[in-house]
């Protein structure tokens, strides 16, 4: 077993709409090890979070398309598996926190049943064996009185309260993997240091690997090992965290980081100009040219990927 | 910034009445969404106003234009009670207070041309009477605010989130106001995008001297472009500071856990902090907890007092801090300085 659970290779989900084919992700290569919390980060409409969902092929078909690429999953590539073979792994191998706990959970539908329903599915566990463990879970996650709760209705649970429910579900089976889409962004900052906490306990103690995608650099700074920053549907750049803030590569994670207001300084914020591309109107050289202040004539052409793939970043300034 | 007081809150309350069902609905009790605020904001100043979801930031926002009714307490505006105003009066005062509202999607009528947006004010308040002098106004006030003016005529659809944020702001100005409440002004807006619109509020306040009651849960943002920062907490303020004392050196325990929670994009810092995790979750604005109302959650509430008693706001190292022990909790996540 080699030390790489997941590996996306070229990626490319496409959306088929009536003002043509929109590109949501278009290229996308990264590895995630054991254990390993990746940030994935980005604006709203880089592509961050159908990457996450394409993982479980969970991009709805048509108007979604996977038009290239393979994302290996312990040897096996989840975009030509099986649906029922899918559909073995969603939740039980691999799960998914979504960032909205206000809609994510069935209104109508009983805590103690949404998380047993996973488990009596995949552990083929009885009903009091599933209770049993779904209040273990909700005790894991920080839920005064399990006992007491787990049989409330979502309702009943406050945003932080819910999220945690969240995860307690996603959690049920123990995935090796975690995908996790903005699961904080919903939350007010006290209630996002608890449930940060808990992730990164979880990926600690239990070897889960985490993809975190988000838009917070600060939350990425705090929790990632490796960090994906994309732009217009492709990674633009990929480090380990500490290199990545420390000595930002690409010119957008540059301006990114000295456009974010930060608690420690006061210093002037020096914002990007414009505004983050249409993906139904990429330009045919790189996404960010039209922004960026190191533009030369070669960015009317898509660069190619500089560095080592791990540590390395898609731009001309590159090419020594 | 003067030291001439424009806006003076004194114990200002908001309650929204909870009714019992059916037709002959009695009261059966009150969201006390802001219970017994002060605040004070000096012509010029820009005030932080920071809180988490459902301390009664947004409501007290409303409360200064008096867009809620209040429940009690007083707002006075450069020396007029603004309770006490009705009709024309407070119609004309509204003139000089304006607000910014956090949604740009829901805050534009899409069936006005942006041009008619931020005229409105002007022809509301009889300002000026020329249409066409209007829309030259909407113009010129466009393009202070980064728009292209040849745009008047468009529609806010036709816009981006960041370009409508600025219509927004450009309607806030245009009928001159002496201060504008900013409701949340850049936390719909993507991460690149909020810094334009905080820099270009901050040249703004500078240009015009005006004053701001900046509302925002992030204190980061907060700190780019207040003079004092005011932290709320379950309809109360229970610190009020410069930036440096609160972000830096916070005394109430509720400041030091909300500062401590806030990530800071650098890796190397993050692993050094310590931070205070707060148990459970912020208590209903209902049925608020007896005494200090942050002691269901505080790591040092103390056993009498902190549940019988309400704190006040009183001057602890030159700040105004709401707490009974402040002098003697010290610094909760261990730093030694």
């Amino acid at each position: 077993m080699s030390d790489v659970l997941l590996s996306v290779e070229d990626l490319q989900t496409h959306f088929h709409t009536e003002y043509g084919t929109v590109k949501a992700v278009n290229g996308v290569s990264f590895e995630v090890k054991r254990g390993e919390i990746m940030g994935l980060v980005g604006e709203s409409g880089s592509g961050k979070s159908v990457t996450n969902l394409s993982i479980l092929r969970l991009v709805p078909t048509p108007p979604g398309e996977y038009a290239g690429g393979r994302i290996m999953f312990d040897g096996q590539d989840l975009l030509t598996l099986p649906e029922h073979t899918l559909r073995s792994y969603r939740g039980n191998r691999i799960a998914m926190i979504f960032q909205d706990p206000m809609t994510s959970l069935t209104p109508y539908m009983r805590v103690s049943r949404q998380i047993t329903e996973v488990l009596e599915l995949h552990q083929k566990m009885t009903r009091t064996q599933a209770k049993k463990r779904a209040i273990e879970l909700l005790e894991m996650v920080g839920i005064p009185d399990p006992a007491g709760r787990v049989d409330s209705w979502p309702h009943e649970f406050s945003g932080g309260m819910r999220q945690r429910v969240m995860i307690a579900m996603a959690l049920a089976c123990r995935p090796e993997l975690l995908l996790a889409d903005e699961p904080t962004t919903a939350l007010d900052v006290t209630i996002q240091a608890q449930i940060l906490e808990l992730i990164r306990e979880l990926a600690r103690e239990h070897g889960t690997a985490v993809i975190m995608v988000t838009h917070d650099l600060g939350v990425v700074a705090g929790i990632a090992d490796h960090v994906s920053v994309m732009y217009g549907g492709r990674i633009v750049e990929r480090a380990p965290v500490e290199p990545l803030f420390a000595n930002p590569q690409h010119p957008y994670t540059k301006g990114l980081l000295a456009s974010v207001p930060r608690l420690d300084s006061r210093g002037e914020l020096t914002p990007i100009p414009g505004s983050p591309p249409d993906l139904s109107d990429l330009p045919p050289g790189c996404a960010f040219a039209p922004r960026c202040e190191a533009v030369m004539d070669k960015c009317a052409k898509q660069p190619g990927w500089y560095g080592e793939p791990t540590l390395g970043k898609r731009c001309w300034l590159g090419e020594a | 910034m003067s030291d001439d007081v424009l806006l003076k809150v004194e114990g200002l309350k908001v309650h929204f009445p909870v009714l019992s069902k059916g037709f002959f609905a009695r009261q059966v009790g009150a969201v006390k969404a802001v219970d017994g605020l002060d605040l004070e904001v000096r012509r010029g100043e820009v005030v932080g106003l920071v809180g988490e979801s459902g301390c009664g930031k947004s409501t007290t926002g409303r409360a200064l234009l008096r867009l809620v009714p209040l429940t009690g307490g007083k707002v006075v505006f450069d020396g007029v009670d603004l309770g006490e105003l009705k009709g024309e009066e407070l119609r004309k005062m509204r003139r000089r207070v304006q607000i910014i509202f956090q949604d740009p999607y829901a805050s534009l009528n899409p069936r006005m041309t942006v041009g008619d947006i931020i005229a409105e004010p002007l022809a509301a308040h009889g300002l000026v009477k020329d249409a066409k002098e209007r829309q030259t106004r909407a113009q010129a006030l466009m393009e202070r605010c980064g728009l292209d003016p040849s745009f008047v005529r468009r529609y806010p659809h036709e816009f981006s989130g960041g370009q409508r944020q600025r219509i927004g702001i450009a309607r806030a100005l245009a009928s001159d106001p002496d201060f504008i409440v900013c409701d949340e002004p850049i936390s719909a807006l993507d991460v690149s995008i909020q810094a334009q619109i905080l820099n270009l509020l901050k040249e703004l306040a500078r240009e015009r001297n005006l004053s701001y009651v900046f509302i925002a849960h992030d204190l980061s943002a907060v700190r780019h472009i207040s003079d004092r920062i005011a932290v709320m907490y379950l309809g109360r303020i229970v610190e009020t500071g410069t930036f440096d004392q609160i972000c830096d050196d916070p005394k109430h325990p509720y400041t030091q856990a909300l500062v401590s929670a806030i990530p800071v994009p650098d890796p190397v810092i993050e692993r050094r902090r310590k931070r205070i995790v707060l148990q459970g979750d912020v208590p209903s604005p209902l049925n608020p907890p007896t005494g200090c109302t942050f002691h269901t959650r505080c790591p040092v509430a103390r056993e009498g007092k902190c549940q019988s008693e309400a704190p006040t706001l009183r001057t602890v190292n030159d700040r105004l801090v709401s707490c009974h022990f402040a002098e003697e909790i010290g610094d909760l996540t261990g730093r030694s300085e």
